[in-house]
């Protein structure tokens, strides 16, 4: 075996809910892919650390959104090609600013948006122009309510960016009514909410109906699920990504067990391929810099309750 | 033997032929159909001739005119609501008004001022408020099931063909020779008022409170309609309560999956979705329809038949209505929010007696 057709010696940093993921994926399902080190609960991760101990060759990302502009910067810092599911960042400035760090040290950040690799949604994106004139989308993302974070960051701008993919317009204008209404703590206002109604207008006249919410309740027999619809003159595609599952009723009760392969196997394949062929990544920093702009406008349309005009080209 | 009350049905377009004049037929034991009109006179004879009617009228003042009438089922679009219910009023007639109550909360007031008036029983058909899956929801949320509703959704989604009449023998009226009413910009504020009012109702029947504000963003889908035939309303709630609706009538025929309907509360959930409902489906080469599910949700269960038989009760032993026209007059004052909002891209504020719109400028709307 040539030392190319060695399997890409890859760490994985982070504890967040795609690190298991992650991980079944680059053991059971990317033979191109060996996990060298694995730095999770209960660790400071260093990617310098890690690369220089274990030789790792490439860097996959699994952290809460908070973490991972932070272990991005060590890695580019380290020379070692990235992958970080969108999103990499949070805010304008934070993205910028990685984009830049990336351009300099000339190493590929793939952010992938795990939506996109759901196998129903990626098959709707293939067929979104069967649908003839577009009339709406909705688009719904739900977890339950013990699972926390920025309800912004985490849930809504993944699915900006599904909208933004699918109806393939810019966005006109925004309005959001967003509350916390299922969990309890300090604060109060948009910045603490669980739930959001949002609305997007885009230039082409579709109006694309978003859900995010914290609002299954903690015995919900699955963590959390999205639902997509893409209304067309001729057709309605529907994507339903996180109900199939089979389920096995025996004397302990019974037991949800998904079936359909989960986004991150989808994401590795797409991440090592990259890395062999030396092709550009296809979603990177530089993607996100659609989306933000949106979410911005959208966490301010929940802050003033009023609608906000986005306005302009946002497309890099 | 019970009394058999003397009915009379104005209007013989969709919603008479398939859901008021079955339930009439349905209740005979309580009802008897006398009359029918419909400005249309072959849409009356048909209606008369298939029901069993004694008089088919094209002017419905020869109908009120009738001694052996006591009830009339208004069935006609909601733009004709006000002046047939204050004339139906004025004749004595205990009213059944289909839903939307009327295309203005000015004229809503209007018809609940006339009724009371006239001293007569006034009931408007929101029929959803009678439909078993509906009201099994209502029933779980008053007895603490989910603890207190903090969000809810009810997406509706109609092939065009619904949108256009049915398939009937008389298809949706025109009253100018040109398009259908509902797509007519002189006659109808689109699927605000055509569907989403039944939605903006149940949420906020399931919710338990007044609406503070509403967004909506509408759109005109078909190249020959004038007004909406999509909109996606959010609406916000005095106890802090969000809920969304997103309503189509335009999608491709046989669209099988037509409601959609979630309510999240305080300690659980509670989901009313077609797509879990299939009761019947046909898988053909063509591939597979549901054709049921239309039909049982709107028009084979009970719905049209419990508001009648409710409001005949109320006549009967002198008790309140079970649907206050109030109610019907707080789902007018949403729709219009929502046409407002959408057409303003502003939010609509509702005053804080949740009478009216609040403009910007302070007034109302």
């Amino acid at each position: 075996m040539s030392a190319t057709d060695q399997p890409l010696r890859v760490a994985v940093l982070g504890d967040g809910p795609l690190t298991r993921p992650m991980l079944d994926a680059l053991t059971d399902r990317t033979p191109g892919a060996h996990v060298v080190a694995v730095a999770a609960e209960g660790s400071t991760p260093n990617p310098s650390a890690i690369t220089r101990a274990m030789g790792a060759e490439a860097v996959c990302i699994a952290a809460p959104v908070a973490d991972r502009a932070g272990l991005i910067v060590t890695a580019l810092e380290a020379g070692i090609p990235v992958c970080c599911p969108a999103p990499a960042a949070g805010d304008l400035s934070t993205l910028d600013s990685l984009i830049l760090r990336a351009a300099d040290a000339g190493v590929m950040v793939y952010a992938p948006n795990p939506l996109r690799h759901w196998l129903p949604l990626a098959t709707m994106h293939e067929r979104r122009r069967n649908i003839g004139t577009p009339l709406a989308l909705f688009a719904a993302h739900r977890t339950t309510r013990a699972i926390t974070g920025d309800l912004f960051t985490d849930l809504a701008l993944p699915l900006i960016d599904v909208a933004l993919w699918l109806v393939e317009a810019e966005v006109e204008r925004v309005q959001v009514m967003a509350e916390r209404l299922f969990s309890h703590g300090p604060g109060d206002g948009p910045d603490s909410a669980d739930a959001a109604l949002i609305l997007l207008r885009f230039a082409n006249g579709v109006v694309a109906t978003l859900e995010v919410a914290r609002s299954l309740p903690d015995n919900f027999p699955q963590a959390e699920e999205v639902n997509v619809e893409f209304l067309g003159r001729d057709a309605v595609l529907r994507a339903n990504p996180t109900n199939q599952a089979i389920t096995v009723t025996s004397a302990s009760g019974t037991m949800r067990e998904d079936w359909l392969p989960h986004p991150a196997v989808s994401i590795i394949e797409t991440f090592v391929e990259t890395i062999r062929t030396g092709a550009t990544a296809p979603q990177s920093l530089l993607d996100a810099r659609w989306v933000l702009p949106v979410l911005e406008k959208v966490r301010l349309a929940a802050t003033t309750g009023e609608m906000v005009r986005v306005g302009g080209a946002l497309r890099r | 033997m019970p009394h058999r009350f003397g009915i009379g049905v104005i209007g013989c377009g969709t919603i008479a032929q398939s859901a008021h004049l079955p339930a009439i037929a349905r209740l005979r034991a309580r009802a008897r159909l006398v009359a029918v009109a419909d400005v249309r006179g072959e849409a009356a004879d048909h209606a008369a001739r298939t029901w069993g009617a004694e008089e088919a009228y094209a002017d419905y003042h020869a109908l009120l005119a009738r001694p052996d009438i006591e009830v009339v089922v208004i069935a006609t679009p909601e733009f004709l609501h006000a002046e047939q219910v204050a004339a139906a009023a004025a004749a004595g007639k205990h009213i059944l008004c289909e839903k939307p109550m009327a295309p203005s909360v000015e004229e809503a007031d209007a018809m609940i001022a006339a009724a009371r008036a006239a001293g007569i029983k006034f009931m408007v058909g929101h029929s959803r408020r009678f439909t078993p899956r509906y009201q099994a929801v209502r029933a779980a949320i008053d007895r603490g099931a989910i603890g207190q509703v903090r969000m809810a959704r009810e997406n509706e989604r109609r092939p065009r063909a619904m949108y256009r009449g049915l398939s009937l023998a008389t298809g949706a009226w025109a009253p100018d020779g040109e398009r259908a009413w509902m797509a007519d910009a002189r006659y109808s504020l689109g699927a605000a008022m055509l569907n989403a009012i039944h939605e903006v109702d149940l949420l906020r029947w399931f919710v338990g409170d007044e609406v503070t504000s509403v967004y909506a963003e509408s759109r005109i889908g078909d190249e020959n309609a004038e007004v909406p035939d999509f909109i996606s309303i959010q609406l916000r709630f005095a106890n802090g309560a969000l809920a969304g609706t997103e309503v189509v009538t335009n999608l491709p025929h046989d669209y099988p999956l037509y409601h959609q309907l979630e309510v999240y509360g305080t300690e659980g959930v509670i989901r009313a979705m077609d797509p879990e409902m299939r009761t019947y489906s046909e898988t053909t080469t063509e591939g597979m329809r549901e054709p049921l599910n239309f039909d049982a949700l709107l028009h084979i269960d009970t719905a049209y038949e419990d508001e009648l038989r409710g409001l005949l009760d109320a006549i009967e032993q002198e008790t309140a209505v079970p649907l206050p026209p109030e109610e019907a007059r707080q789902a007018v004052l949403l729709s219009v929010a929502a046409v407002w909002s959408s057409q303003r891209g502003q939010v609509a504020h509702i005053q804080p007696d949740f009478n009216m719109i609040e403009t910007p400028e302070g007034g109302a709307a």
